[in-house]
């Protein structure tokens, strides 16, 4: 019977990080819709997530965009249905690879860098430090990224939509020969509401999971410079599996919707 | 005395890590205005005892009491009113990294609603008071010493005049110069503000300067407690192997496990 205790081990220890992290995320949003605010500290953020995101999201949408019209063309063009690549290019861009590409590609920036500044001030006693100074840690340190990842990701989205169409209009128009002002008027009629709208809340979604999971493992890293290295990997690792995960829980609920 | 008697009172206190037992039914009182430093060797509770006053750690069992009033178990409001009147220098003085020096000796001021200006003005004040003139208040802590870190600490703990100063080792990584001119500061701040302090250290030096009365902890308990000068003719074998750093003792047990 002694191999069934390992099993139990690793069992209890899961159900273990899942509590905690229930209990985490619990106490994270209640601080972050309760007084005091940081707002200094919410803007300082909002720029790190946003602003500072913006040129590798944007770099992300346009080569995505341009590989997406080369593709569809090269499969389109077999049954002779190239007309159909402007919406297929808006439709993939707003719905897919805006939100999960500047998702992946946020989590590596963001998680990474939560997870480590928050760990290396849980290391060096920071943390303890803001308790006793009378400021809820929760407050200070995880409520403004909370607040400030949910409000960013939507908007980096919206752009990241506007440069990926962008990326397949150029392809389209210079080297595959479209015309520019059908290919514009082709996106803009196909194009609905709900396909930019399911994107945004899928951003909001990320940007929840990307700030939980770097503050998740920040907040918890131990044992020095190596602990922070492994809660940042963490932190990495768990935020693009679950970003995966949760792209295709949101997009069944939406086709539901939909349908 | 009744626990209600003493600034600071921890009674039957008990803390274990799994199965790790690290304070094993604590007794430590303190009177108002005592300074009170607690030796012991590395892992043995010090530091855990010191989180358990902060409520940064929770004990299983036991009662803890602030001017006898209890402090376990208590809501974030009333911790927050507590950690009020407690300044508090971390081992490697945890200065915060985004923030000047002026903005982390202010840091607690401005969290209890001081404006920024009177803030900074109090935080120079004490800047002074620990020795450090205007040309550091708008630098960063990565750009100073370890010594200057260990000031800038002190200053942050007595910008809010607190009643109570917790020391989590003073001088630990400072030069044995550095390491008297903090004792030498800590000496003056207290006397400055007439505060409560329990400090935690291995350093002797440091213990005999600051302390009214030292105590020693050992596997979880307070093996002997006295005014300073009786430290000496203690009698107590585990505190004679500590003070005079020997190899030989109950120490030994302890350092083979």
């Amino acid at each position: 019977m002694n191999f069934l205790q390992p099993i139990g081990n690793v069992t209890f220890a899961f159900l273990a990080t899942i509590g905690r992290l229930i209990v985490f995320t619990g106490t994270a949003l209640l601080h972050s819709v309760r007084s005091p605010f940081y707002p200094r500290i919410i803007v300082k953020q909002m720029i790190e997530i946003g602003y500072f995101s913006l040129p590798v999201v944007g770099l992300t949408a346009i080569f995505a965009g341009m590989v997406l019209a080369l593709q569809s063309f090269t499969g389109f063009s077999r049954f002779s249905a190239e007309s159909a690549i402007p919406n297929v290019v808006v439709l993939s861009i707003t719905r897919e690879l805006g939100p999960v590409l500047a998702g992946l590609m946020v989590s590596g920036r963001i998680a990474a860098s939560i997870a480590a500044e928050l760990g290396t001030m849980r290391v060096t006693e920071q943390v303890d430090a803001l308790t006793t100074l009378s400021t809820n840690p929760f407050k200070y340190l995880v409520a403004p990224r909370f607040i400030a990842g949910i409000t960013m990701m939507p908007i980096l989205v919206f752009i990241a939509d506007i440069i990926g169409v962008l990326g397949g209009y150029l392809v389209s128009v210079y080297q595959l020969g479209f015309n520019a002002a059908n290919y514009l008027q082709n996106t803009y009629d196909f194009v609905e509401f709900i396909d930019v709208f399911s994107g945004l809340v899928k951003a909001a979604v990320f940007g929840f999971i990307i700030t939980l999971m770097g503050c998740y493992h920040g907040y918890h890293s131990k044992g020095g410079a190596q602990g922070v290295g492994q809660a940042t990997t963490n932190a990495v690792v768990s935020a693009s599996i679950l970003i995966l995960c949760f792209n295709y829980i949101l997009t069944g609920i939406f086709f539901a919707v939909d349908g | 005395m009744a626990e209600t008697d003493f600034k600071i009172s921890m009674r039957d206190v008990h803390k274990q890590f799994g199965p790790k037992v690290v304070l094993d039914g604590f007794n430590l009182d303190i009177a108002k205005g005592e300074s009170v430093v607690v030796i012991g060797g590395s892992g043995v509770g010090k530091s855990v005892m010191l989180k358990c006053l902060l409520g940064l750690l929770t004990p299983e069992s036991g009662a803890i009491t602030i001017d006898g009033e209890n402090i376990i178990g208590i809501s974030t409001g009333q911790r927050d009113r507590i950690n009020h009147q407690i300044g508090m220098l971390f081992q490697m003085a945890a200065l915060f990294d985004s923030q000047s020096v002026w903005e982390n000796v202010a840091f607690g001021l401005m969290a209890r609603g001081t404006s920024k200006s009177d803030a900074r003005d109090i935080a120079v004040a004490k800047l002074a008071l620990v020795g450090l003139g205007s040309e550091v208040i708008d630098l960063f802590p990565d750009s100073l010493s370890g010594g200057m870190k260990k000031r800038v600490g002190l200053a942050r703990a007595i910008a809010t005049d607190p009643e109570i100063l917790f020391f989590d080792e003073p001088t630990t990584g400072l030069d044995p110069i550095m390491g008297d001119i903090i004792n030498d500061l800590i000496v003056h701040c207290v006397e400055e503000t007439g505060a409560t302090t329990l400090t935690i250290t291995h350093d002797m030096q440091s213990a005999r300067k600051i302390a009214d009365k030292i105590a020693m902890i050992y596997n979880g308990k307070i093996v002997w407690m006295g005014p300073t000068g009786d430290i000496d003719q203690s009698g107590n074998d585990i505190v004679t192997q500590f003070i005079h750093g020997r190899i030989v003792g109950p120490f030994q047990a302890t350092a083979q496990l």
